[in-house]
């Protein structure tokens, strides 16, 4: 199924705000994990550590899903699919790979005390992975997989039987016979 | 009403128009397309930085263990702060 263009736009919008938002948000906890830093003044150290969970687990977790979603969303019920473009694809497997990282991350985000550097790591992979699937989407380079060959293909030759068709059928039919005569 | 209608067909237009230029749309026949460059870039870079993970995890990570343990810092210091701040090692 296809969704109207004004859907499409729509869906594409709210995918677009999403991921610009997450994106940020992994920003901000990049700032936050290099604050939380041992070196640091210890004040702030203790300060961060509650607001990276509340950034984790408010921001960052919701967006990550809700962008995988819409992404899946802007795919499927567009023209684009899912399958068919190899941007598509591997902005697909960045996202499923940041989720299931961040889910990683939760599992160990009690024990903080013990992994700062662990956190800007993170959020430095994070941030990475974000910028390319960006960069993925603004230039969107030419690739087609295989499985999108096949299917423009098998389009294709739908297209040009049907276009034959028509003309047999516009051919034999009388009455267009005549208007054409007139 | 005419002017819908007209906004419809030019925002399809349009939106076709964007996704043939931007996706490069060629009638493909005969063979099916390679992996493009750009991809077999991506993954090699992806392989690398994994490769560059497993190293830092089995081997690193460990002897930061090992150092931290020595030092008596367990578990009241941060182990990065041993490579953060310059924990004492001796």
């Amino acid at each position: 199924m296809i969704l109207p263009p004004r859907l499409r736009k729509f869906a594409l919008t709210v995918h677009v705000i999403i991921s610009v938002g997450w994106l940020g948000a992994v920003v901000g906890f990049l700032a936050l994990a290099i604050a939380s830093l041992p070196s640091r003044d210890s004040a702030t150290v203790r300060a961060a550590y509650p607001a990276i969970e509340v950034t984790v687990w408010w921001v960052i977790v919701p967006f990550a899903f809700a962008s995988l979603l819409t992404g899946l969303i802007s795919s499927l019920f567009t023209p684009w699919g899912l399958f068919r473009y190899w941007w598509v694809l591997v902005k697909f497997l960045i996202n499923v790979f940041a989720c299931i990282v961040l889910l990683q991350y939760l599992r160990s985000l009690n024990a903080m005390a013990d992994m700062s550097g662990e956190s800007v790591a993170h959020a430095s992979g994070a941030l990475l992975f974000l910028l390319v699937a960006t960069v993925l989407s603004v230039y969107k380079p030419r690739g087609m997989t295989r499985y999108g060959w096949r299917k423009q293909h098998a389009q294709h030759q739908v297209g040009t039987t049907e276009a034959a068709l028509a003309s047999m059928h516009e051919r034999s039919d009388p009455s267009v016979q005549e208007a054409a005569i007139k | 009403m005419g002017k819908s209608a007209l906004r419809d067909t030019t925002e399809q237009g349009m939106h076709r128009a964007d996704f043939n230029n931007a996706s490069r749309v060629r009638p493909t026949r005969g063979a099916p397309p390679s992996l493009p460059r750009w991809v077999k870039v991506l993954a090699i870079i992806a392989l690398v930085l994994f490769v560059v993970f497993l190293l830092l995890r089995f081997t690193l990570i460990p002897y930061i263990h090992h150092v931290s343990g020595q030092t008596g810092l367990g578990d009241q210091t941060p182990l990065t702060s041993v490579i953060v701040s310059g924990g004492q090692l001796v």
